[in-house]
Formats: structure tokens, sequence, C-alpha cells
């Protein structure tokens, strides 16, 4: 979807260039990569791999999709905020209750998340139309101004998630997990820190869908203080990516 | 950024990660310097005078500097790094300048 974006806004002097996080490796993104490559009309736009969360740091983004808008000056015209290529589809009314347990949660929930999809593509066709006249180009203390509060807390936690990621590339796990529950804590509004961490722990599905769970499985140990479908709840699902701001 | 316990900041990647230049006057982005006590500089004088808060790990000889809080958001220019970089999915070091176009959206996502 990001690959038809680009292939209507290029033409104007608009690039999408997408940036997969994935501490765990490119093992699970290749799938998506590959079908992004499959459709694209010409050139694929560009699909970066970032295994250590820079965007995070760099740009304040907090979940994905997260996106900045930066202008042919390398300056940024817009902060991170929830990103969307398209309105979202028609979907037909499910005809059955969802199922019970963990995955019938995980889809009602889902189902309740609100994302301001049309607004976003529409503010990045009217930047590809228009350019620096866009009603949505920013001022430099606007774009600053709108980043997420970064204090003390912030900066450690992220210095916490980079001690965990080492820490989990060199195999020591249970002390990986100190690190990612100590982030978790100290940035609570940071989603990719805490859905990394959980996405790398055992996994009730399959085919393909591993990497959601995201949760306990019965029976077992899990070892961090919430899960997705935990959290999502306390926070709500309409709270779950922030409204997009003109 | 990770950095060996008490040793020297690289100031190469230190830019590259942060956006800011480690100069004979300081530390310095856009139009501003903050100066720095010691050189070669140290991840403590960077986290006392840029806010980068401090990781450690017990039996590691690696600590992490968190970013830059010195401005109170996650956002202290509107300058990207010049010399970010990322990978592509063939493991090759890939500069964010070198695949922008004249104007970029930068969108993360995840498979998970």
């Amino acid at each position: 979807m990001w690959q038809s974006l680009h292939e209507q806004v290029s033409p104007h002097g608009v690039n999408i260039v997408s940036v997969c996080l994935d501490t765990a490796g490119t093992e699970a993104a290749m799938p998506h990569v590959n079908a992004a490559r499959a459709v694209a009309q010409g050139e694929p736009h560009p699909m970066l791999f970032d295994p250590g969360h820079l965007v995070d740091e760099v740009f304040g983004m907090i979940n994905v999709p997260n996106a900045v808008w930066i202008d042919g000056s390398g300056k940024l015209v817009r902060p991170s905020e929830p990103a969307w290529p398209a309105a979202a589809p028609e979907r037909p009314v499910p005809s059955a209750p969802p199922p019970d347990g963990r995955i019938g949660a995980m889809m009602a929930n889902a189902g309740q998340i609100v994302a301001d999809r049309a607004e976003y593509a529409a503010a990045v066709h009217d930047w590809a139309l228009k350019g620096a006249s866009s009603q949505f180009v920013l001022a430099a203390d606007e774009v600053i101004g709108r980043s997420l509060p970064r204090g003390r807390n912030e900066s450690l936690a992220a210095a916490h998630f980079e001690i965990a990621q080492f820490l989990h590339r060199n195999g020591s796990e249970s002390d990986a997990v100190e690190h990612f529950r100590r982030s978790h804590e100290l940035q609570p509004d940071n989603w990719t820190y805490r859905r990394q961490a959980w996405s790398m722990q055992p996994s009730a599905l399959d085919g393909g869908l591993e990497r959601f769970w995201q949760g306990p499985i019965d029976g077992t140990d899990w070892p961090y203080r919430g899960d997705w479908v935990s959290d999502i709840e306390q926070s709500g699902p309409e709270n779950y990516y922030g409204r997009f701001v003109p | 950024m990770l950095v060996r316990d008490g040793h020297p900041i690289d100031a190469d990647v230190f830019a590259r990660r942060t956006g800011w230049s480690i100069r004979p006057e300081g530390a310095c982005k856009d139009d501003t310097c903050i100066p720095l006590p010691d050189r070669p500089v140290t991840a403590q004088s960077l986290s006392e005078r840029l806010g980068m808060a401090i990781a450690t790990s017990p039996g590691n000889d690696v600590i992490a500097l968190g970013p830059p809080s010195i401005g109170g958001r996650a956002l202290d220019s509107v300058t990207v790094p010049h010399d970010l970089d990322f990978l592509d999915f063939d493991d090759n070091t890939v500069r964010l300048r070198d695949v922008r176009g004249s104007r970029t959206v930068l969108v993360s996502w995840a498979p998970w």
C-alpha cells in the first residue's frame, strides 16, 4: 500500500521511504518486502531496515506506522505522527461473532482502533501537489513543539532498550528482558518498545502470524507486566494511535 | 548509543546518531554549541550537558547513552542528521540522504 502511494506521489516529487523495525532480524519482514517488490510498477520505493529502532530515538517514533516529512533541504516539516497510505478498505460486516479467548479479544480491540487514514493520505497528496505552500507543512518551531516530550526518563528508556537489544543479540535473554521491562516502565506510551519485546516471546499463533500474539500462553510464564490485549484495554483502543492534527 | 565503558566517544558515530557534532567549542547542532568539560569526550560529560541518560548492565563492559533530552522534546532541531544510516534487506548500509527524493515521507512499519 505504501508502494501504491509512492507511485501516486513520486511523479510530483515526494518519495515514500519505509523503515522496518525489528530487533529479531529481517526474516519476518521479507514476505512483506517481496510483496511490495512484486506489485511495483517499476522501481520499488526505498525499503530500509532498522534493527536498532534508530527512528525511535532520532525522530521520537513510538508506534508503527509513524512517519515524518522531510523537505528537499533535509529539514523536518512534520514531526512523527501516525501515518497511513490510504483510506481503510471497505470490509464486510462479519457474520459470525468473534471467537472466545485471546484471539477474540485481539480482534475486538483491533476493530475499535481509531485511525485517521483518509485524512493523512490526503495530506500527503496535498504536499505532493502544493509543496511548501501546502497547509500541512509546519514551521520549524511547530514541528519541534509537536514532537513528544522527552525528559530524562524517556532518554533512559531508550538507553535501557538499547542495552536490552545488545543482550538479546548476545543470547542473554533473561537479562535482556529485565532491560526491556525497564524501558517499558520509563516510557509507558512507547508501543514499539513493548510490541518489539512481546513479539520475541513464544506464540500460540502460526501461519505467519506468530509475532502478533504478544501475550501469555496458558500454563506458561509471561515475563512482562503487560501484554497487547491488557494494555490496549487499559489505555483504550481509541487512544492506540493519536489523532491526525492538520 | 552503545559505548565501551570508560572509552572515549567516537565523534563520527555520535554525529551520525544524534546530529550533534563534536568540535573544539563543544557539542554543536545548527547554531547552538554546548561547551564540553573534558577531552577526549566521555559519556558522562555528554550525559550531563546534553541530558543523555546512561543505562548500564552489570557484568558487561558496555553502557548505553540515551538520546539528548536537552530541549525537553523528542526533536531538538528540524535538521535531519546528515549521515543517518540504516540497512537494506541485503545487509548493506544505506545512508538516508542517498535514497531520499526531493521531499520524503519516512514511515516506520514492523512485521509484529
